[in-house]
């Protein structure tokens, strides 16, 4: 009951409380006190002096009541009111000194506070803007959506009106701010301002545009280069396409008249005769050749490469089978390994194959043991594959040419071919994105490895 | 007895001419030949028109169309041939010396019977051009209205 009563007055406010206290007891007081006093004395000289004591007594109680509720109050109050004072300086400080500009606005968008960071951001002194609005420093093209946005807020249509926009410093440069603003309200819900918060983000901005800058020149470059490269690729094309018509017409002229020379004037041609067309035949036949491997050269160099995921071991046994035709009659030992899938293009990869094979056939034609090896090794992110054969080999001081178009290191009437096949192997390796070297010993063999990367 | 077809020759070298009259010689199809020089005076052969307008009125068996040539290229005149009433059925061999995918790939769009390269090798060569002038002028049936 008592803690009941306790909790009843201390809803009252304090106002109310001490009011309401003081009545209670003032009545109580006049209820009782006259009653207790004609109870114990009914002298009426006496009665008045007790009067005037109890009428004394009544105002000294209430009084000291009265005294220690004010003073119990007006002490919490303080209390309050120190922490007020206390935080409402941090908060300034805050406001005063932070790194970005903070403003107050008015219903009417006239600045009522600014920080130092915003006069730095504008370039007007505090008092300068002070007397300004919000709408004096705004870009005109920013201003309307503002405008709209700022009154939705002061409506309570939105919480918070966020925005990039340009403002208009004191010298009619231009700055761009993050814009934060948030309404504040009283206790009563009544408007009070506009918080704005800005943030100079003139150098984000400015390097944005340069990196847009900078990413359109490039492509614009880069889409140059490739139409160059494009134009020079046709030109190419036009190129061997005039070489292999142009160079292949007269050779086959030749040819021919040597041909029907022989065929028509055979019996009056001296032997010296019929060599020197012997001859003439054979140079342009290998000619042809020449040319032929040439435009096939040029060919690969212009080729998309076609990735798929393959199969190596089908791919060396098609490689294979068209060399072991040509050299059924040799005892040749082939020691090959069980090969991984890699990715890449299946026909030009077949052609690594082919060439590498080839050459280690025909470089152990001298070798009654011929022995082949194809295998590979497995490295972190590649896959190194070699071929081994214990054929005549080379000098490696010579190695830097092994590459080379039309480049050989073994004379050709000892061991045909044009020279431009390692040079094809290295395109198609490299276009793949692997390395191709080979590592030889003079009359004891070559191994030649070549890399590819792992998907 | 068969009656021989004529063969149209359009070919402006006039080597490559002597070589291929050569080798059709041997089978003695040589005289069955007619050699134009390029594309222009072949639409004229066949359109009877120009110098060619009082010729026998008779389709060629077959036409051997090189590709490079003046004014008017081998390709050209296969899409013209294709494209005229009169010729659109006659067999056309493109004899050509270089292997190019593109017109290879033009050349089977535009309906062409055969598409042959010319060895270097004389001997292949002339392989090659006595087989074209047997099979497309003594072997090969052809509808009768064309």
């Amino acid at each position: 009951m008592k803690s009941f009563l306790q909790d009843s007055i201390r809803k009252f406010k304090f106002e109310h409380r001490i009011t309401l206290i003081y009545f209670i007891f003032g009545f109580l007081w006049i209820l009782f006190s006259d009653k207790a006093l004609d109870f114990l004395e009914p002298d009426d000289r006496l009665l008045t002096e007790f009067q005037t004591y109890k009428g004394s007594f009544f105002i000294v109680v209430t009084s000291a009541f009265l005294y220690a509720f004010v003073r119990r109050h007006m002490q919490s109050l303080r209390k309050v009111e120190s922490q007020l004072i206390a935080s409402e300086y941090k908060f300034s400080k805050l406001y005063e000194n932070a790194p970005f500009g903070m403003v107050l606005t008015d219903n009417e968008f006239k600045f009522k506070n600014v920080n130092a960071s915003f006069c730095a951001i504008t370039g007007y002194s505090e008092a300068e803007l002070l007397k300004l609005t919000f709408k004096d420093i705004s870009h005109p093209d920013d201003l309307s959506k503002d405008v709209l946005n700022i009154q939705r807020l002061i409506l309570k249509e939105i919480a918070v009106y966020k925005t990039e926009k340009l403002y208009i410093r004191k010298d009619s440069s231009v700055v761009w701010g993050a814009l934060t603003v948030t309404a504040i309200y009283d206790s009563k819900d009544r408007f009070l301002y506009n918080l704005g918060i800005i943030e100079d983000i003139t150098f984000r901005i400015n390097s944005e545009k340069e990196i847009r800058k900078l990413n359109e020149t490039l492509e614009q470059r880069v889409a140059e280069r490739t139409t160059q490269l494009e134009l020079v690729n046709k030109e190419l094309e036009a190129f061997s396409y005039s070489v292999s018509h142009d160079l292949r017409a007269p050779l086959r002229h030749i040819n021919g008249y040597v041909e029907l020379l022989n065929n028509r004037f055979t019996d009056i041609l001296p032997e010296k005769g019929k060599h020197y067309l012997k001859t003439i035949a054979d140079s342009t036949n290998e000619m042809g050749i020449l040319i032929d491997d040439l435009l096939n050269f040029s060919r690969t160099g212009r080729q998309e490469i076609q990735k798929a995921e393959i199969n190596m071991n089908v791919l060396l046994q098609e490689a294979l089978n068209l060399i072991k035709q040509d050299v059924h009659n040799r005892k040749i030992v082939w020691q090959i390994a069980n090969l991984p899938m890699v990715v890449g293009d299946f026909n030009l990869l077949r052609l690594v194959w082919q060439n590498l094979l080839s050459n280690a056939v025909k470089f152990t034609r001298q070798n009654e043991n011929a022995r082949i090896e194809v295998g590979f090794v497995e490295e972190q992110h590649q896959y190194k594959f070699f071929v081994r054969d214990n054929g005549i080999g080379f000098d490696m001081q010579y190695a830097h040419k092994l590459f080379g178009v039309f480049q050989r290191l073994h004379s050709s009437s000892d061991y045909e071919g044009t020279g431009i096949g390692l040079a094809n192997v290295r395109r198609i390796i490299d276009k793949h994105g692997g390395r191709i070297w080979a590592e030889a010993e003079l009359n004891k063999g070559a191994t030649f490895f070549f890399t590819l990367l792992k998907y | 007895m068969v009656k021989l077809k004529t063969i149209l020759l359009v070919e402006d070298n006039p080597k490559d001419v002597e070589l291929t009259l050569e080798a059709l010689s041997e089978y003695n199809l040589a005289n069955r030949v007619v050699v134009v020089r390029d594309g222009v005076e072949a639409m004229e052969y066949l359109q009877y028109k120009g110098e060619y307008h009082n010729r026998n009125k008779e389709n060629p068996g077959v036409i051997m169309l090189d590709i490079k040539m003046p004014r008017m290229d081998g390709i050209e005149v296969l899409a013209a041939i294709r494209s005229d009433e009169n010729l659109m059925l006659l067999p056309v061999v493109m004899l050509t010396t270089s292997r190019e995918e593109p017109d290879l790939k033009r050349c089977y769009e535009l309906g062409v019977n055969a598409y042959v390269l010319k060895p270097v090798n004389f001997k292949e060569f002339i392989e090659a051009v006595k087989h074209i002038g047997v099979f497309w002028a003594l072997l090969n049936e052809l509808p009768t209205e064309i």
